[in-house]
This record gives C-alpha cells, structure tokens and sequence, in this order.
C-alpha cells in the first residue's frame, strides 16, 4: 500500500492550483477552482489515511472525513467546513446538462478550508509538508 | 515535445469540467506544444443518475472503444472501477479542473506522466 505521500502531494499540488486560479479569474472560473478544491481535499485525506495504513474504502468526500475523523479526530468546526462541500456539490453535480454556480465568497470559504485540511493533514502526517514541498 | 491524442470530459468546449460517466461526448485533441482540437465524438452516458448503481461493463466496453486511439484523458472526475478499467486498457486518466488551453500548464496534476 502506498504510503500517502504522492496522494498528499497532489493534494498540495491542486491546493496551489486553485489558489492560483482564484486569482486568475478570467481563466479559471469558480466552477473549476471548486473542482481543484475538492481534489485537493480528497487526496490530503486519503492521503492522512494510506499514512495510518488505511485505504478509505468510501469515495464520497463525506465517507472519506469519516473515516480520516476514525483515524486522526478532526475539529467539528473542520469537519462541517468540509460538509460544506458537500452542500455545494448539489449545485455542481458535473451533469452535463447542469451549471455549476458558486459565489466568491463560497470559493473564499472553501479554500480557507482546504488550507486548513493542509494544515491538519501537516500537523499529523509522517512527512511534514514543508519537507514535500522542498523535495519536489 | 511528443504528440499524442488525447480525450478531455468538458461540457463546454472550453473547461475540463465533466464527470467522465456523466459525459455524453468526448472532445479529442491532439496534445503535443500546444492543444489542438480534432474533433467530438458521441458516447453513451456510463452513469445512469443512481449513485449506487452498478457497473454496466457492455456500456462501458462501447464507451472505452470510442477512447481506444488516445493515450490519456483528462476528467473532472470518475469512478473507481471506471478509472481501473481505463488503467488497464492502457489509457492514463488524469483528474483535473481547469481549461483545456491550460492543460500541462496550470500547475495541477494535469501533466503527470
């Protein structure tokens, strides 16, 4: 089994994406950083999973906080901030007949989120993310 | 730089924003210094709204044929057994979110080898 870290480091990698393309609105709409977000909070938590030897087996991003909380407990306050996801996800089905429509201030939100996810998965990862990001 | 073909899942054309079993359609380019669009190719949607339903592997065998000439394709998202199945025919399923144009230069994942 992987050990996480090439799970944790696309996680970071999308981070920095969609942190990037919020500031560059005229290319990358909200719709797609909302995207980024969502990876990179899936792959740092199963990433924080594979680190503690196990592979969520629910791919939904409510049954991988779940199972991550199993592991590692998480804030409420976090855990409901990555609920959050969920409750926009509704609006952003990736139908293709359906627009995803997300506020600026939604995407605020959520990457303060995902920033915090980095910062939980940081202070319990094996590899501490500063190491990963000077190893790239 | 080579050239290779790949498949994006985009509902507009412009954004790699479309589930790969919720697609409908498959825009083809030809990858190599620069994105270059050959054509869309029709394709029965995998997913059928139920979350839990089960893998149609006929469906998806006539999906995958429609894929079967291009080395990577780039989705909003998909399923486990879908991008296992992809995996094993050979074709690289790379996750992402950004436009098209911007494949290999946004910075996410959408390079990798």
């Amino acid at each position: 089994m992987s050990d996480g870290v090439e799970f944790i480091h696309e996680g970071l990698q999308y981070l920095n994406t969609a942190r990037n393309g919020h500031k560059r609105r005229k290319v990358f709409n909200n719709e797609l950083v909302f995207n980024l977000i969502g990876l990179s909070v899936e792959k740092l938590l199963v990433g924080l999973c594979l680190q503690r030897g196990h592979m969520p087996m629910d791919h939904t991003l409510a049954g991988i906080v779940r199972e991550t909380n199993r592991l590692c407990p998480m804030k409420q306050p976090l855990i409901e901030a990555i609920q959050m996801m969920d409750r926009v996800q509704d609006l952003c089905s990736l139908d293709a007949n359906s627009q995803c429509i997300v506020s600026d201030l939604q995407i605020e939100n959520l990457l303060a989120m995902n920033e915090q996810v980095a910062s939980f998965v940081n202070q319990n990862t094996k590899t501490p993310i500063n190491d990963l990001v000077a190893g790239e | 730089m080579q050239t290779i073909k790949v498949a994006v899942a985009s509902t507009d054309g412009k954004n790699v924003n479309a589930h790969f079993g919720k697609s409908e359609r498959f825009s083809i380019y030809s990858m190599g210094p620069e994105m270059a669009h050959i054509e869309d190719r029709p394709c029965e949607k995998l997913s059928t709204g139920d979350p839990d339903h089960a893998f149609d592997a006929s469906k998806f065998n006539r999906i995958a044929e429609v894929l079967k000439d291009c080395q990577k394709v780039y989705v909003a998202d998909i399923g486990a057994v879908p991008a296992k199945e992809l995996t094993e025919r050979g074709l690289e399923v790379i996750r992402c979110s950004c436009p098209i144009d911007q494949i290999g230069k946004c910075g996410c994942n959408c390079l990798r080898p």
